[in-house]
C-alpha cells in the first residue's frame, strides 16, 4: 500500500476544505503569555472547526520546568470549556524544558520530533513558532539550524513563524534576518503581524480589487488625504518596562500602520498568490518618502500622557506607571505626515496617529476626498459652511465595517445640505463566524500560504521610512509634548493636518 | 402603531404594526415607517430576503422563531405567509421591527406576517415582490411542499429552500419517494435548490471526509466494497446518492435501512486489509460519533455535538450560500433509482 497522498472525494464541496497537514507544531515560549492568550485558544478553535489533521501534535518548549502532563493542563486551562477535540489534541501534546541557547534542549526536541514522526504520524512536517521574548529569536533559529531541524526531510516541510517585533531598528532587523537566513530560506519564514489576520484588513483587498467603483477614484485625482488612526483607550497597563524600550512608533507605527498603509497604497496585484500581493506591498512601501531630518521636525509630533480621566476613571500619568522612569522620554503618542512618491499618490498627504489613553479605542483608515469644485445651490457665504467632505472610512476595529460620508439635502423648502453616513457593518452582514486573527494566520502557516505574512524586504523598507524619525526621537530633536490622558493627544497633533486646511477624522 | 419594549437579552421587538383587510402597499409603507420612526437608525446590512409559505400557523411560528434566533446575524427581511386559498380574498398583516445588539453594532430587521386568502393566496408572487427588500436575493421556502412547475413565486426567487426530510413520511403529495425525488431533481434543474436536510447532514459528511482523509485510510477509498445508510427516507437517499456519486459505487453495493437518526458506514478492502468507516447518531443524544477501523484496530474516533436549534442552524447555513451546489445536485440525481424504496 502506498503512502502517497490520495485525493479525498468525500471532502469536495465541504466548507472546511482548508485543513492542516499532519505536523508537529513546536511552540517556543510555551509557558508564556502569548501562548496562553492567543496561540492555544486559536488552536482550540481550529480543532473545534476540524481544520487540524488528526495527526497534528503540539510540542511546547520553554525554560519553565514542566512535565508533559503539566503542559497539557496548561493547554486545557488556556481555553474556556474545552471540548472533546481539544482534549484529544492536548492529550498527545509534549513538552521540552530547557534553555533556548543550550544544545541539550534541542537534542531533546529532536528526539521528541523523531519519536512523533515514527509514532504519531507527523510525517516529518515541523512548524516552529517563536513566541519567546525577541532577544532569543536569533538564538533559537540558529540552534534549530545547527541541529538540522531547519532542513526538511524529503517530501515534508520545516517552517518558522516569527512574532513581531522584527528588530528594534533597521540594523537589528537586518541582523535578525541574517541569523534566520543562515539556516532558513525566506520561503520558510512566516513573520506574523496579527493585524494582517483581521478579517477587515483582508477585506481591504476585497474592497479595492473586487469592486469596480472604488479603484477609479483611488488616486490623487480624487483623494485629498489619507489618514490612519490606531487609538487605544488603555495605558501601558502592566507593561511599563516593555513599553519603555518600545514606544508608540515601534509598537504600532512601524508594523501595524505600515502594513495597513501598504494595502491602501499598493497597486492591483497581477495575482492573488502570496508573492503577487507581497511584491506590490513592498513596492508601495518603497514609494513612501524617507523623511529628511527637517521634514521630521516639521511633520512629526510625539507626546506622552499625563494623569487624566478615561471612561470615568482617574488614571495616572505615564511617568507614574510601574517600570517607567521618572524622566522617561518614551512616546505614548505619535502623529506624523508621510508622503508617497509615485504616480498614483504624488501630493496626497498621509496622516498617521496612534496613542495610549485616547478617549476611544478604534482603528480606522479614512480617505478624505477632494471637495466639489463648485456648489451651485446657494450664495457664496452659505456655500463654504455647507460644503461637506466626502469620506470613505474603513473601520478595522471595533465594529468592523465601512462608512461612506456624503452630502444630502435636508428636507424642506430651503436648499440646506448636511453630511450623512451610509454604514456597512461587517459583523451584521454575514452569518458566518469570523475567525480570530491568530486562528487564520496559524492555519495559513500550516498550509503554507504566506500571503498575510510579512516578507523580509517589507520589514526592512518599513524600518527605512521610520529610521530618521527614530533618530530624531533618540536625539530629543522632536519635543515630547504632554497630553492629558483621555484627550486626543497633544494640540500639535491637530495642527498637523490643520496647517494645510485639513482635520483628523471623516470631516 | 405600537412600540413594545422587551426586557434585556436576545433580540427585542422595537415596534409593531398590524392591520386587517389591508393592501400590500400599506404593508410596505408600514415596514418603511417602522424603521424611519425610530429616533436612531441601526445598520442595515441585509444580504437576503426569506419568504416562507405555509398553510398552518404552527409552521410559520416555528420558522419565525428559528430566524429570530439568528439575532444580530439576521440576514434580512423575513416574510411569513399563511396561504389559504379557500378563505375569503384579502390580506391581514403584521409587521414587527426587531433589534439585536452584538459586539458593538445594532442590527434591525423586519418580520412581515401575512395571512393571504382567496385569490391573493394564489398570486403570492405579487404579494412578495413588493415586500422584499429590493436588490437583495430572495429565497422562498414552502415547508412540507414542493412548488409545482410554473409556480410564479418560485420563479421569482433566486433560490428555493426545500427539506428532503419531508419527502416521506408526510410526503409532498406525489405518492411515493421516487416520484418526490424526481420532482425535486426537476425543480433543481429549473432553479438553485438549497436543501435543509443536506445542510443538516453536513456533520455526517464532514466526519466521514475527515476519516477518509487520514493517510492510513485514504488508500482504501479507491476500493470501497459496500456501504450502508440508515436514516429517514429522503435523507437516506441523499446520503446514498452522495456516496454513489463521490465514490463511484454501484447502487447494489449500498444497502438502505429506515431509522430515525442517520448513520453511514463504508467498508473497503485492499490487499487483504479491511477498513470500516462509520458515522452515526444514536438514541436522542445530540452527538454524532465517527470511527475508522483498519484491520480491527481503531485508527481514529471523532465526535461532533449537533447544534441545539437545528432549524436555525440549517436555515443559517442555507441562507449563507444560495448558489448552485454541484455536489448536492450530483448526489440528488444519484439518489434516484433505488427501485425497492417506497
Amino acid at each position: 500500500m502506498t503512502s502517497a497522498p490520495v485525493s479525498n472525494p468525500l471532502a469536495a464541496g465541504l466548507e472546511g476544505e482548508r485543513h492542516s497537514p499532519p505536523l508537529a507544531l513546536v511552540i517556543f515560549g510555551a509557558s508564556g503569555d502569548l501562548t496562553a492568550r492567543k496561540i492555544l485558544p486559536a488552536l482550540e478553535r481550529l480543532s473545534r472547526r476540524r481544520a487540524l489533521d488528526p495527526n497534528v501534535t503540539i510540542v511546547g518548549v520553554a525554560r519553565t520546568h514542566m512535565s508533559d502532563e503539566e503542559f497539557r493542563k496548561l493547554a486545557l486551562d488556556a481555553v474556556d470549556g474545552a471540548g472533546p477535540r481539544w482534549r484529544e489534541l492536548v492529550s498527545k501534546a509534549r513538552y521540552v524544558s530547557g534553555e533556548y541557547g543550550h544544545p541539550d534542549t534541542f537534542d531533546k526536541l529532536k528526539q521528541v520530533l523523531d519519536d512523533l514522526d515514527s509514532n504519531a504520524g507527523t510525517g516529518g512536517n515541523r512548524l516552529f513558532y517563536l513566541a519567546t521574548i525577541p532577544e532569543v529569536f536569533s538564538t533559537v533559529a540558529e540552534t534549530l539550524g545547527n541541529h538540522g531541524l531547519a532542513e526538511p526531510k524529503s517530501g515534508s516541510f520545516a517552517r518558522l513563524v516569527v512574532e513581531k517585533p522584527f528588530g528594534r531598528d533597521l540594523q537589528s532587523a537586518q541582523e535578525l534576518d541574517r541569523a534566520i537566513h543562515k539556516y532558513f530560506g525566506e520561503s520558510q519564514v512566516y513573520r506574523i503581524d496579527h493585524y494582517m489576520g483581521k478579517e477587515t484588513v483582508q477585506n481591504l483587498l476585497a474592497l479595492r480589487f473586487a469592486n469596480a467603483i472604488f479603484e477609479p477614484i483611488w488616486n490623487r485625482h480624487y483623494v485629498d488625504n489619507i489618514q490612519v488612526t490606531v487609538a487605544e483607550s488603555i495605558g501601558v497597563e502592566h507593561r511599563g518596562g516593555f513599553y519603555e524600550t518600545a514606544g508608540a512608533l515601534r509598537d504600532i507605527v512601524q508594523n501595524h500602520v505600515m502594513q495597513v498603509l501598504a494595502l491602501i497604497l499598493m497597486e492591483p496585484p497581477s495575482t492573488v498568490e502570496a508573492e503577487g500581493i507581497r511584491d506590490e506591498k513592498v513596492k508601495a512601501l518603497r514609494s513612501m518618502e524617507i523623511p529628511t531630518r527637517q521634514e521630521v521636525l516639521e511633520r512629526v509630533v510625539r507626546g506622552q500622557y499625563d494623569a487624566g480621566w478615561v471612561a470615568g476613571n482617574q488614571v495616572a500619568g505615564y511617568r507614574d506607571e510601574d517600570g517607567v522612569a521618572a524622566d522617561s522620554q518614551t512616546e505614548t503618542f505619535v502623529a506624523m505626515r508621510l508622503a508617497v512618491d509615485n504616480w498614483r499618490w504624488a501630493g496626497v498627504p498621509v496622516f498617521v496617529r496612534t496613542g495610549k489613553y485616547l478617549p476611544a479605542r478604534f482603528t480606522e483608515v479614512v480617505l478624505q476626498f477632494q471637495k466639489v469644485p463648485h456648489l451651485p445651490f446657494l450664495g457664496k457665504e452659505s456655500r463654504a459652511s455647507q460644503m461637506g467632505t466626502n469620506a470613505l472610512v474603513l473601520r478595522i476595529q471595533p465594529d468592523d465595517g465601512i462608512t461612506l460620508r456624503f452630502t444630502a439635502k435636508v428636507p424642506g423648502q430651503a436648499f440646506r445640505l448636511r453630511t450623512v453616513s451610509m454604514d456597512f457593518s461587517y459583523g451584521g452582514a454575514f452569518l458566518e463566524e469570523t475567525p480570530e486573527a491568530y486562528e487564520r494566520l496559524l492555519l495559513d502557516a500550516m498550509v503554507g500560504d504566506a500571503t498575510l505574512f510579512i516578507r523580509s524586504d517589507e520589514v526592512v523598507q518599513a524600518w527605512k521610512v521610520m529610521e530618521p524619525v527614530m533618530a530624531a526621537f533618540a536625539e530629543g530633536a522632536v519635543p515630547l509634548s504632554r497630553y492629558k490622558a483621555g484627550s486626543w493627544g497633544p494640540q500639535e497633533s491637530d495642527r498637523l493636518p490643520a496647517r494645510s486646511g485639513r482635520s483628523w477624522g471623516a470631516g | 402603531m405600537t412600540t413594545v419594549h422587551a426586557s434585556d437579552g436576545q433580540p427585542r421587538v422595537l415596534c409593531r404594526w398590524s392591520g386587517r383587510g389591508v393592501s400590500v402597499e400599506q404593508v410596505e409603507v408600514a415596514a418603511s415607517k417602522l424603521r424611519s420612526g425610530e429616533e436612531t437608525a441601526a445598520t442595515r446590512t441585509s444580504v437576503v430576503n426569506l419568504a416562507v409559505v405555509a398553510d398552518d400557523l404552527a409552521t410559520l411560528d416555528r420558522t419565525g422563531s428559528a430566524m429570530r434566533r439568528l439575532g444580530a446575524r439576521h440576514p434580512g427581511r423575513t416574510v411569513l405567509i399563511l396561504a389559504r386559498p379557500e378563505a375569503p380574498a384579502g390580506i391581514d398583516a403584521e409587521v414587527t421591527l426587531h433589534e439585536a445588539v452584538a459586539e458593538g453594532h445594532t442590527v434591525w430587521w423586519e418580520e412581515v406576517r401575512i395571512a393571504a386568502g382567496g385569490s391573493c393566496a394564489r398570486h403570492l408572487d405579487s404579494v412578495v415582490a413588493p415586500l422584499a427588500v429590493r436588490h437583495l436575493p430572495l429565497a422562498v421556502w414552502f415547508p412540507g411542499a414542493l412548488p409545482p412547475p410554473g409556480d410564479k413565486l418560485a420563479a421569482l426567487a433566486d433560490a428555493v429552500l426545500v427539506d428532503v426530510r419531508f419527502a416521506e413520511p408526510l410526503g409532498w403529495g406525489r405518492g411515493d419517494l421516487e416520484a418526490e425525488l424526481a420532482a425535486l431533481v426537476e425543480l433543481a434543474r429549473r432553479c438553485p435548490v438549497v436543501d435543509l436536510s443536506w445542510k443538516r447532514l453536513t456533520p455526517w459528511r464532514e466526519l466521514l471526509a475527515v476519516l477518509a482523509g487520514m493517510p492510513s485510510v485514504a488508500p482504501f477509498l479507491a476500493e470501497v466494497r459496500s456501504a450502508h445508510v440508515s436514516a429517514q427516507p429522503g435523507p437516506r437517499r441523499l446520503l446514498a446518492g452522495w456516496l454513489v456519486s463521490r465514490l463511484g459505487l454501484r447502487r447494489d453495493r449500498v444497502s438502505l435501512e429506515d431509522a430515525l437518526h442517520a448513520s453511514v458506514s463504508i467498508h473497503a478492502e485492499v490487499d487483504g486489509r479491511r477498513a470500516t468507516l462509520s458515522v452515526e447518531r444514536t438514541s436522542d443524544e445530540r452527538v454524532v460519533r465517527a470511527v475508522a477501523v483498519v484491520d480491527g484496530h481503531e485508527e481514529l474516533s471523532l465526535s461532533e455535538t449537533l447544534p441545539e436549534h437545528g432549524l436555525t442552524w440549517s436555515l443559517a447555513r442555507a441562507l449563507s450560500d444560495l448558489g448552485p451546489d454541484p455536489i448536492y445536485e450530483h448526489s440528488l440525481s444519484a439518489a434516484l433509482g433505488w427501485g425497492d424504496e417506497r
